[in-house]
Formats: C-alpha cells, structure tokens, sequence
C-alpha cells in the first residue's frame, strides 16, 4: 500500500558501473536514503519498497536487465529529484537488498 | 572497483558528494524504462559531465596562472614562433643539414657518401645557391629575435588576457602549449638550428625565450 505523497515511479533507468555495482534511478518523492531498500522482480515488474511500501513500480523491464540487477555485486536506489534541473538532487540509498537475486553475494 | 585514476575524476569525487556517489555509474551501461527513464539516465550523465568540465577548467585555470607567472605570457607567442619557423621550408632544409651534420660528425666513415654519389640534402641547398643559409635563416631569426624583444612589453597585457579568455579559448591555448612542447620534443634539430642561426648572425639571440621542451 501507499501514502498519498508517495506516488509510484513509471520510469527508471538502470545503470551498471564498470565494477559490477549496479544503480536503479528513480524520480521517488519522498524516499527516504537510510531507511532499508528492498528490490523485488515479478517477471518483468520492478517493485521498490520500503518499510514494506512501495515506493516505485516500473513496468516493462527487459529480462537482460532484471538478470543484470539480479546478479549485480550491489544494488544502489538513487532517487533523482527533477530531471533536467541543476543543481545534486540525487539522494543515493547503497541500504538496497534484491529479495529475489541470482547468484552469490560478494 | 573504480580503478578510474584520472586526477579530475578523483578532484570531482573530492569535491562533489552526488559525484562521488554516483559519478561511476554515469559512465556504464545503461537501460531506461518509461517515458522519464531516458532523462533520469542523461541527468545522472551531464551531473557528471559537468562536475567534470567544472574540475577541468579550474585545473586548466591553475596552471595558466602558474605558468603565465613563471613564463610571462609566453605561450601563445612562443608556439607561434617555433610553429613559424619549423614550417618554413628553408628551416626544414636547414635542419635536415644540421642532422647530416651531426651523423658525419658521429659516425664520419660511415657517412661519408661514395665520390660519385649526389647528397641529397646538399643538392637540395644547391637548389637556391643565390641565397645563401644565413639568409634563409634570418626569417626565423627574425621572428624569435622579435619574440624576445617584444615579450616583455607584452608580458602584463598577455597575462591580462589570459584571466579574461573563455574556457574554450584557454582549452586552445592549453593545447597550443602541449603541441609546441610535443614539436620541441619531436624536433630535436631545432636546438642546432638555433646554433645555425647564431652562427650566421653573431647578433641573434632568443632573449628571455625558454625553449627547452618542459615536460
């Protein structure tokens, strides 16, 4: 369930750094960097939740992409306050468990 | 991990916290979902691409300050004039020559072309005996003499303009610096020529003018 200021993402970009860290950007008002993170993949929805809320819901994820993300050695959230304004609205929350994920964690 | 060692990476990670944060996924793979998806992913790259830009210019403006205190101004004059005179044909025959030189001088027997055979390089110089070397250099000497004259007056006025130029601007002349060092450091007859030109005018000196390539 939601809060009536938390209003699901639709949108995401997934970006994979050269070390095998993987970041999920998400325009999320209202997430909260400490608090825990959990990614969750049913077939190709992406679930975001925090303290059992979801935050974030994406549709349409590419299978090569929930694999990536599901094998990543971490998983960041960075939620990203407007794009395309100036300015560090990227609040980075590295506290991000992937419930269902592939593979060993280092 | 990150083994990205360039010194404005790390600057930007110095200084920028969202850089630091996130400045290694700007440049991975990436994958957009949704209609906001793509600019989510560009804003994270341009975050990055700026902070980058930001970080080198003020290197770029650190060492124009230095260097204009150190060398008043002259860089862009200085690449002018080596570019000048490594150009000039007669510059490039005379190097050429100053290279043969220098080869006999080490290895004479070696050398040393068979009675029969034309040297080239001397063919080339017999090509324009109506002018002699000394003539044909004094276009150089010229232009270093007058660099050497002129960089003083121009010292305050060029480090003036230098505080005022844009970032492209000092990019071009941050460039231009670069390639003169790399032509003094490809071209080691220009340091002979420079004997040449003293000895066929007693009077030429470069003046303040340091031609050592730095590095």
């Amino acid at each position: 369930m939601m809060t009536a200021d938390r209003k699901p993402a639709v949108s995401c970009a997934v970006m994979a750094a050269d070390d095998g860290d993987v970041a999920i950007l998400v325009e999320c008002p209202g997430f909260d960097p400490v608090a825990p993170v959990s990614v969750r993949f049913d077939g190709d929805r992406l679930s975001i939740s925090q303290a059992g809320e979801t935050v974030a819901e994406i549709d349409g994820i590419g299978p090569e992409t929930v694999s990536m993300v599901r094998r990543a050695r971490s998983v960041s959230v960075i939620s990203v306050g407007d794009p395309g304004t100036p300015g560090e609205h990227y609040v980075v929350n590295g506290n991000t468990t992937v419930e269902n994920r592939e593979g060993p964690l280092d | 991990m990150n083994k990205d060692t360039s010194p404005v990476r790390a600057l930007a990670s110095a200084v920028s916290p969202a850089y630091e944060a996130t400045g290694k996924f700007a440049s991975g793979r990436m994958a957009s979902f949704g209609p906001k998806g793509l600019a989510l992913g560009r804003s994270l790259r341009r975050m990055k691409a700026e902070t980058e830009r930001a970080i080198a210019e003020e290197i770029l403006a650190a060492r124009l300050r230095r260097d204009s205190d150190m060398f008043p101004g002259l860089d862009e004059l200085m690449f002018d004039a080596v570019y000048r005179v490594s150009s000039d044909p007669a510059v490039t025959r005379a190097v050429a020559r100053a290279d043969r030189i220098a080869r006999k001088a080490a290895a004479p027997e070696a050398a040393a072309p068979a009675a029969s055979s034309p040297d080239p390089v001397a063919e080339e110089v017999q090509d324009t005996p109506r002018v002699p070397l000394s003539e044909r250099l004094s276009g150089a000497v010229r232009t270093l003499r007058l660099l050497g004259e002129c960089a003083p007056l121009l010292a305050h006025e060029v480090r003036a303009e230098m505080r005022s130029l844009s970032f492209r601007t000092r990019l071009a002349v941050g460039d231009a610096r670069d390639r003169c060092a790399a032509l003094l450091r490809d071209r080691p007859g220009l340091s002979r020529l420079l004997n040449l030109a003293a000895e066929a005018d007693p009077g030429f000196s470069p003046g303040p003018v340091d031609i050592a390539p730095r590095h």
